[in-house]
């Protein structure tokens, strides 16, 4: 079910031609990787600020209100630049467990963002501070596994029809 | 002389994954330090906080960051380092990676820290982002070409 949704997803013309291409491919590729480096190193940015582990002497208030619109704007990038990837490969990555958690991490971002918003993020008087730092933290940790993630969908090892025959066989 | 095929990455495709996984990790973690730092001194507003101020904080975790980066990215180095210190785009990394170093601890690092007007700060600030993302771009596309 999911292979067949893959297949008619990277089918649409503009990502066969991602697929197909020498140098479109590894150039989105980069600037996902771009994105992560810098926007994504602001994300470490702010959560570290929330834990309290750095530039204490500045409100979490300001920081997260000048970070922002760049965080924003690099997600966005990050986001379709990973869209156009994942979409070219469709059908190998939805059916790729590791790929599988990555989407339900950056899920779990998602939720995070709203579930903290009005304790952290959007608080006018600026984070309490219990909440802010529970929210760095659960951030760190979704980040880091969608980071993983994301490298690890390379390394699974999709059992091949015969595998699963000689399996069968031996039971 | 040295055998890759005995090399521990190689033998273990775990440690592979995980060794790339500590790089990117770590590299995000350098480059974000920096870029916050250049952020301020293209002009953006962080609060009260200077861009030597922000220099400041930044400076040991953006120093981990790069000793954890280019560590792990010997470790791969050294899974095939024939192959790595022959390949053109690799060179291209190595010596951007190197000009980068050298700016940030100089240059950059003055600049930051001094009392530098507006048009000059952008332009090392600009300098600085685009030797950071040259090295993603050749790391990247050295498995592509």
């Amino acid at each position: 079910m999911l292979e067949s949704l893959g297949r008619s997803i990277q089918d649409l013309r503009v990502l066969t031609a991602i697929r197909e291409s020498a140098l479109v491919y590894p150039t989105l590729l980069s600037i996902h990787l771009a994105c992560i480096a810098t926007f994504g190193g602001l994300i470490l940015v702010t959560n570290l600020r929330l834990l309290d582990w750095f530039l204490t002497d500045i409100p979490a208030s300001d920081l997260i209100r000048a970070l922002r619109p760049w965080k924003q704007g690099g997600l966005a990038i990050m986001l379709t630049a990973g869209l156009l990837l994942g979409g070219s490969k469709a059908a190998e990555y939805l059916t790729n467990p590791y790929f599988q958690v990555k989407l339900a991490l950056l899920a779990s971002v998602g939720v995070h963002g709203m579930l903290f918003r009005r304790s952290v993020y959007r608080r006018p008087e600026g984070p309490s501070p219990k909440a802010a730092r529970l929210a760095g933290a659960l951030s760190l940790i979704l980040w880091i596994g969608v980071v993983s993630m994301g490298r690890w969908i390379a390394y699974y090892d999709r059992p091949s029809p015969a595998e699963q025959v000689s399996v069968d066989t031996v039971k | 002389m040295y055998d890759a095929s005995h090399n521990f990455l190689n033998v273990h495709e775990w440690a592979y994954g995980a060794t790339e996984i500590v790089h990117i990790l770590s590299l995000t973690a350098a480059i974000g330090f920096i870029a916050l730092v250049d952020l301020r001194l293209l002009g953006v507003a962080v609060g009260q906080a200077s861009a030597a101020r922000l220099a400041r904080a930044t400076a040991v975790g953006s120093l981990i960051g790069l000793v954890v980066a280019i560590t792990t990215g010997f470790m791969v180095f050294a899974t095939d380092p024939v192959r790595y210190f022959n390949h053109p785009t690799m060179r291209l990394k190595l010596v951007t990676l190197l000009v980068a170093i050298i700016f940030n601890y100089s240059v950059h690092a003055r600049v930051a820290r001094g009392d530098f007007p507006l048009p000059i700060r952008r332009g090392v600030a600009s300098i600085s982002l685009l030797l950071w993302v040259t090295i993603v771009f050749s790391g990247i596309f050295y498995s592509f070409t």
